[in-house]
């Protein structure tokens, strides 16, 4: 027998607009995300996929709604940035990438212990344990999002955000990525996964929400991702680089 | 249930924050400032034949001092890396070592001449060096001429002459050039000449410190 065990919160955005100077990137958006389900996102380019998830943090002035409703106490939140800029010249270390997200102290101070043992499982979980005395700049691009990946596990997040890139992601990867996901889903945490590879969206997802400025649909992906839906929106796109 | 609303990005907080933290470290820089300016008021007393580099000269002459203080440095380093070798007046001015060069600048402050200036003190512990520049018009700048003083122990270390913070002085004669037979602070004082201190940030401190 299964008990729902439930870690995260729901995430619940109502009338959720956003704009960047005169051009409205996002508008009237309405979403649920519920603990233990993965909540996946999806969208052609420049939909604003990245802007809504960024607004679920709290990082951008949006108008409208955004709540989340934890059962307890607020718990952590994970999120995984679908790109980050690291210099090349910066000699930083992958090991050391990760304690600057998840230490408070100058990474010059060195990793506490404590901190180094965390370190090393979730490295390994996303298995680049091996490369983590490499420069962080001498990573492909999917081993940088399996790094990203592995620091919003620092801790345990509740609530998990993640903002897939489209091109940067290889099968080992996507396979890491999942197994993983699926241990918090049964953890009973939150989910939200902005996704590019629509196959694994209709197999894992629970609820999937496209935007393309306002939602186009919504609901279950056996549901609603149909040959028809998906032709609407990707049409402007190649069709290898949609599907 | 903990329900938390997720508010938009404001800055407000983090702009009062750095004004404020700006207008805490004004004002304690202000204070500490306050608190020290009754020490740092305290100027070092001159003796009689000193004169301050910063208030005690004018225009041109304050001008060349600060070159010759400059250049001193470099002729120094010159000798203890070329030893026993000094650098010639000439060489400066090929160079461009200011107040060597003559240069436009030259021209315009005084064209004061330089020349090796026998100290006539010809000791093998101590080792003297002089530069004299006369001045071509007393009207624009005066003379000015740097001791240098130090010596060498047999094992190659270098000492400071007694009593002496760096190893060259530097000397003022606004007017009636004249130079004693051996150059020496005893001797430039009786015809006159004035020694120039400047106080460093060294200085500065020791005084403060005292
Ligand atoms: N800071 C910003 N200022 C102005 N416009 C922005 C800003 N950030 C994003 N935009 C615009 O908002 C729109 C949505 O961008 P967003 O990054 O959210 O798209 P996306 O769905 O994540 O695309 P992708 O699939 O390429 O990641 C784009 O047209 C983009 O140019
Ligand atoms: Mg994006």
């Amino acid at each position: 027998m299964e008990t729902k065990i439930t870690r995260g919160p729901i995430v619940n955005c109502a009338n959720l607009s956003m704009t960047f100077g005169k051009s409205c990137v996002l508008d009237k958006i309405d979403f649920t995300a519920k603990p233990g389900e993965l909540h996946c996102i999806i969208g052609p380019n420049g939909g604003g996929k990245s802007t809504f998830v960024k607004s679920l943090l709290g990082q951008l002035r949006h108008e409208g709604s955004i709540s989340l409703e934890w059962d307890n106490q607020p718990g952590r939140i994970g999120y995984v940035p679908q790109t980050i800029e690291v210099d090349k010249t910066v000699p930083l270390t992958v090991e050391n990438f990760i304690s600057l997200c998840v230490q408070n102290r100058p990474a010059f101070l060195g990793i506490s212990k404590r901190v180094k043992k965390e370190i090393d499982s979730v490295l390994e979980r996303v298995n680049m344990l091996h490369k983590k005395k490499l420069l962080f700049s001498e990573l492909s691009g999917g081993e940088r999002q399996r790094v990203l990946f592995a620091q919003a596990l620092i801790p345990s997040p509740d609530l998990l955000i993640l903002d897939e890139p489209m091109n940067s992601i290889d099968r080992t990867g996507a396979a890491i990525f999942s197994g993983i996901i699926d241990d918090l889903k049964k953890e009973g945490v939150t989910v939200i996964w902005v996704h590019h590879d629509l196959a694994q969206v209709r197999e894992k997802a629970d609820v999937v929400t496209c935007i393309n400025r306002s939602i186009i649909f919504q609901g279950v992906p056996r549901d609603v991702m149909d040959e028809k839906h998906l032709l609407e929106i990707f049409t402007a796109q190649p069709v290898q680089e949609a599907i | 249930m903990g329900k938390v609303q997720v508010v938009p990005l404001r800055q407000r907080g983090e702009i009062l924050f750095v004004m404020v933290s700006t207008a805490l470290i004004l004002l304690v820089a202000a204070g500490l400032i306050a608190l020290k300016k009754g020490k740092t008021d305290t100027n070092r007393s001159l003796k009689g034949y000193q004169i301050s580099g910063i208030t005690g000269l004018t225009g041109n002459n304050q001008g060349i001092f600060t070159d010759l203080y400059t250049a001193a440095l470099d002729i120094e380093y010159y000798h203890q890396t070329n030893h026993p070798g000094w650098p010639t007046p000439e060489q400066m001015d090929i160079d461009k070592i200011s107040p060597f060069v003559q240069d436009q600048l030259w021209q315009t402050r005084g064209r004061l001449v330089w020349r090796e200036q026998p100290t006539g003190t010809a000791s093998t512990l101590v080792h003297t060096k002089a530069y004299v520049g006369k001045t071509a018009q007393e009207s624009v700048a005066g003379s000015f001429l740097v001791l240098f003083e130090h010596y060498h122990s047999s094992d190659g270390t270098y000492y400071l002459a007694g009593g002496k913070e760096r190893p060259y002085s530097i000397w003022f004669k606004a007017d009636n050039f004249d130079l004693p037979a051996t150059i020496s602070e005893g001797t430039l004082i009786q015809l006159g000449w004035k020694e120039v201190v400047s106080y460093t940030g060294k200085d500065q401190r020791k005084e403060l410190n005292r």
